[in-house]
């Protein structure tokens, strides 16, 4: 480790490195994103040019804003906006829904006692074990019969069972260290005050996944609200964007409609994205507390 | 921010001002299609002002299965299904059904124009269930300038098999590397079910007991492979039109629908013309929509007065239907003066309709599909096994599902 | 761990009130979970239908799936899918976490060109995917790598099982990884810094850090992955309908492409109730041997 090379040349060669790998990580980068560049190109072109350009055209020779105007246009008594409307409404409920569901629940698994407390928590993971579709049949009488179907709740209610938001959180509680619980209880802070106060800011990250999660679940989900709507002014996004999907035959034939609809679904949960990424980056600093 | 609510508010009160009957229709309609039927619905509703019809669009037959079996339980359904005819088998006895006179003096729909292949299997206790509108014949799509580029006469296309063998192999010389002068996917069951047909075979017997399709499927085997050695058929799976549009390969034999837009694509270089018969049979293949109504949402005399008002708008307006790349289900039509002169493409290719062969009505025909598909991809993709012992095994696998449904049913 | 079972007041109140924490959401999931499980089980055992009569058939429905020919396979084909695609997934999903921990330039767009996939839905995904593996020479796989002389003729994607399935498991890696990433950048950032820094000086390589730092603080998280992506694999759908059409020759059929083509092509919800408790039992077995392993060497890289 002696050196006779001067301090600086070292800083310099680090930097370098440095610089290097950031390069590199930027071209991988852009290489794993291509696909979606290419679905977002795709959309700015007319399917009959898409379909036959060699070579690929990253940008777009001619590009149009043709095919967002055809996913607009109000068809069959249908609309794009309300249909994203609908979405936005059902998928930010589930969400927030979730979320309060899920937060005590996790806590109860993970930091109370109580009998019976781990059956309930396997019981729950091994539940994610079976396949969704067949939840789909009960679903649809259980609602029916609550004389619910074809509304809002009826999208929100059947997802607010799912015990996959309780096992994430639940994970991440039982990392709190055992000396804030035991100073809280010193400090007589009841259940409910420890919770709130120090279990949700420690697990934010887990919660921001969650709602992540919960809200693209929701805004995607397409067999349920495809099942239980039957009138069209409740449909959400992924319905109304059927009409531009692939039909058989000839798969390319839509293609252009086709991107610019998954693009225009893809926008709000990118922006959502964008905008709470700051919150992913800071990360929770307790000091130096250690681990449990 | 008030101006999308207020608009909001303005839409939520017109749907649900909306004064009369609305009925709902659901179609497998997507793209091109899915527009062209929404302007014909517009149209109607303009027309009709105490009828309002909602076209919504369900693309897959599963999906749309499942709906249809849920909202006839919970009598949620739609009330006029466009239904693909080989996923109405399950639900024949849930559709409304009247008898020919009913439908001819009741309603003005004469059943008897339609072409019997079609209206085959939609007649249940001497009621017919639902009304065929169209057929998606195959067709042959066809490069005009590359055939002329080979000596070929592009006003002639080939009709028999050796025309089609012959033809095939003068195109080799200019069909790049990596595709042939018919790029179509060797593992479309389509294909294989029209060539099934031109030779003589089906499916399945008469009583749907046993499968049919042994000897003359190795046929059609054999005949693919030959195509296949002599460059003339992909050896892969193949994604076929893209190639085709950009006129790289030559010769499609596909379904009708495609024929709008590789004409407005190509433009003159387009040819069409009828399928070509490859084998001893004459017959091609085809698929119908058809117009059905669940009994259980028509019970209502208001509400099946609206539903066969549309039914029988469409049957009257088929011809603005057929504009998207169908043809008719009807001789009257199919053999008319304003087709030839409107669509003179549609007209030229519906001229093969009397030898339409459509899926035998089993409720299960999908999943004998994919089970054959299977062994068919043995053959034709895998190369791993002889016609012979992939039918043979394609049989014993049918038999298998045929097995399990007559055991409950 | 457990409670003596003392009758006094002050624990019972103790109790119940821990389970008011649980009792909303403990609603909804017996409504909405316990409930249609139960329906599914009782209907397994029937010709059930919602068009006819339904009959009762005892075991009929698990007899036909036992010994349909197609069925096996099928199992064969999704635990060797899952027992590639979900460690690689988490490999993946832990490189990409360390990489974007560091601050770097630029680094929020590193983060959505690796996470952002996982939001996007199955059809626009896939139809691109499949846009770049078509299977003629000027699709962009085909285009670019004759380009780069790793191939010399267009290749057919989907035409050879071992291929077919490589694809799959490609884009279904890329697709997934997002969440995971997010995940492990959580419980990444709760390291302090300290304990690297201190065993970097003691001479501890990076495998060394990783193994005694990194993975004891990621254990719950990992636990949490593992399953996850287990359910996930075993519920692999829509990468082989839409992108292979479970072909070459049925060859990248998965255990959900099965109940679709048996169960609700058919529309017979007993038959497709029976293959989703093949497909649970299946899956619970998968997912506990993973478990097991993954605590086991966990447990004895703690010593």
């Amino acid at each position: 480790m002696t050196s006779t090379v001067p301090k600086n040349k070292k800083k310099l060669s680090k930097r370098i490195t440095a610089v290097i790998v950031t390069v590199l990580l930027w071209a991988f980068a852009a290489f794993w994103f291509a696909p979606i560049f290419w679905m977002l190109s795709t959309s700015m072109k007319s399917t009959a040019a898409a379909v036959i350009e060699t070579p690929p055209q990253w940008i777009p020779q001619n590009p149009t804003l043709e095919n967002y105007k055809i996913i607009f246009a109000p068809s069959g008594g249908l609309s794009l906006i309300r249909a994203t409307l609908n979405s936005v409404i059902v998928a930010v409920s589930s969400t927030l829904a979730t979320l309060v569901l899920s937060i005590p629940a996790a806590y109860a698994l993970s930091r109370l006692r109580f009998r019976g407390r781990m059956l309930i928590f396997w019981i729950y993971v091994a539940v994610l074990a079976f396949p969704a579709v067949l939840f789909l049949i009960p679903h649809f009488f259980i609602i029916n019969g609550m004389g619910l179907s074809n509304s809002y709740l009826s999208l929100i209610l059947p997802g607010l069972g799912g015990t996959f938001g309780v096992f994430l959180l639940r994970q991440y509680m039982l990392d709190i260290p055992r000396e804030l619980e035991d100073a809280a209880w010193i400090d007589g802070c009841s259940k409910f005050r420890f919770l709130i106060s120090i279990v949700i800011p420690y697990i934010k990250p887990a919660m921001l996944v969650l709602s992540l999660m919960t809200f693209l679940g929701s805004w995607n989900s397409f067999l349920w609200p495809l099942l239980i709507l039957s009138k069209a002014d409740k449909f959400t996004l992924p319905i109304a964007l059927i009409r531009f999907s692939a039909g058989w035959g000839d798969p390319y034939r839509g293609i252009g409609p086709m991107m610019a609809g998954a693009f225009f679904s893809v926008a709000p949960s990118l922006i959502i994205f964008i905008v709470f990424h700051r919150y992913l980056m800071k990360g929770i600093s307790l000091g130096s507390l250690g681990k449990e | 921010m008030r101006k999308l609510m207020v608009m909001v508010l303005a839409l939520v009160l017109a749907v649900g001002f909306s004064f009369g009957i609305t009925i709902t229709m659901m179609s497998p309609l997507t793209g091109a299609d899915g527009a062209y039927m929404d302007e014909i619905v517009a149209r109607f509703n303009e027309e009709h002002s105490d009828i309002e019809v909602v076209h919504v669009v369900v693309e897959s037959s599963l999906d749309m299965k499942n709906k249809l079996s849920m909202g006839i339980a919970s009598k949620t359904a739609p009330e006029i299904m466009f239904i693909r005819k080989f996923d109405m088998p399950l639900y024949l006895e849930h559709f409304k059904g009247f008898t020919k006179e009913e439908w001819l003096e009741n309603y003005g729909i004469d059943t008897d124009d339609i072409f019997p292949g079609v209206l085959e299997g939609l007649v249940v206790d001497g009621k017919v269930v639902g009304i065929p509108l169209d057929i998606w014949l195959f067709y042959m799509a066809y490069n005009k300038a590359n055939f002329a580029k080979v000596g070929l006469d592009p006003n002639n296309p080939p009709k028999t098999r050796e025309e089609f063998i012959s033809a095939m192999e003068a195109l080799l010389p200019i069909t790049p590397e990596g595709l042939t002068p018919y790029y179509e996917n060797p593992a479309w069951t389509w294909i294989w079910f029209h060539l099934l047909w031109q030779h003589g075979g089906e499916v399945l017997t008469d009583d749907f007991k046993a499968p049919a399709f042994e000897k003359a499927g190795i046929e059609v085997c054999k005949l693919m492979l030959e195509m296949q050695d002599r460059g003339i058929l992909p050896m892969q799976v193949a994604d076929p039109g893209v190639s085709f549009q950009s006129g790289e390969s030559s010769v499609l034999i596909t379904g009708i629908w495609t024929i709008k837009p590789w004409m407005e694509q190509l433009g003159e270089d387009f040819g069409y013309a009828v399928a070509p018969q490859l084998g001893n049979t004459k017959a091609v293949f085809g698929g119908s929509h058809v117009l059905a109504m669940p009994a259980v949402m028509v019970e209502d005399p208001k509400v099946l007065e609206a539903a066969t008002t549309f039914i029988k708008y469409l049957w009257d307006h088929a011809i603005d239907w057929y504009e998207a790349g169908q043809t008719p289900a009807r001789k009257s039509i199919a053999e008319s003066e304003e087709l030839k002169e409107r669509l003179p493409h549609i007209y030229a290719v519906s001229q093969d309709s009397e030898y339409v062969r459509q899926f035998q009505m089993f409720p299960l025909i999908s999943e004998i599909e994919a089970e054959i598909a299977v062994y068919l991809e043995e053959i034709l993709v895998l190369h791993s096994m002889s016609p012979e012992a992939g039918m043979k095994e394609a049989a014993f696998a049918v038999q298998e599902i045929l097995d399990d449904y007559w055991s409950r049913n | 761990m457990r409670q003596s079972h003392s009758k006094s007041p002050r624990s019972f109140r103790r109790e119940v009130g821990s389970w008011l924490f649980l009792l909303p959401h403990l609603f909804f999931f017996i409504l909405f979970v316990a409930v249609p499980l139960v329906f599914g089980l009782i209907i397994s055992f029937f010709n059930w239908s919602l068009l006819k009569e339904n009959v009762f058939i005892g075991f009929n429905n698990y007899v036909r799936t036992w010994n349909d020919s197609r069925f096996w396979p099928t199992v064969q084909h999704t635990v060797i899918f899952a027992l590639i695609s979900v460690p690689l997934v988490i490999i993946v999903a832990i490189l990409f976490a360390h990489i974007l921990k560091k601050k770097r330039f630029g680094q929020l767009w590193l983060l959505v060109a690796f996470v952002s996939p996982a939001f996007f839905g199955s059809v626009g995904i896939l139809s691109s995917w499949k846009w770049i593996f078509a299977s003629f020479p000027s699709g962009l796989a085909n285009y670019y790598l004759d380009k780069v002389g790793l191939i010399n003729n267009a290749v057919s994607w989907f035409g050879s099982t071992s291929v077919a399935w490589g694809v799959i498991i490609l884009v279904t890696v890329w697709w997934i990884v997002g969440f995971s990433i997010l995940l492990y950048l959580g419980a990444l950032q709760r390291i302090p810094p300290e304990q690297y820094e201190s065993a970097k000086l003691d001479g501890a390589g990076p495998w060394k850090r990783f193994i005694y730092i990194t993975l004891p603080w990621i254990k719950s998280v990992l636990f949490f992955d593992v399953v996850r992506q287990a359910i996930l694999a075993f519920g692999l759908f829509d990468q082989a309908y839409i992108l292979s059409g479970g072909g070459p020759a049925g060859t990248t059929r998965t255990l959900v492409y099965y109940l679709y083509l048996v169960g609700f092509e058919r529309q017979d919800f007993g038959r497709a109730a029976a293959i989703s408790w093949y497909i649970f039992a299946i899956v619970l077995i998968f997912a506990v041997i993973q478990l097991v392993l993954v605590t086991k060497s966990i447990r004895s890289t703690e010593g």
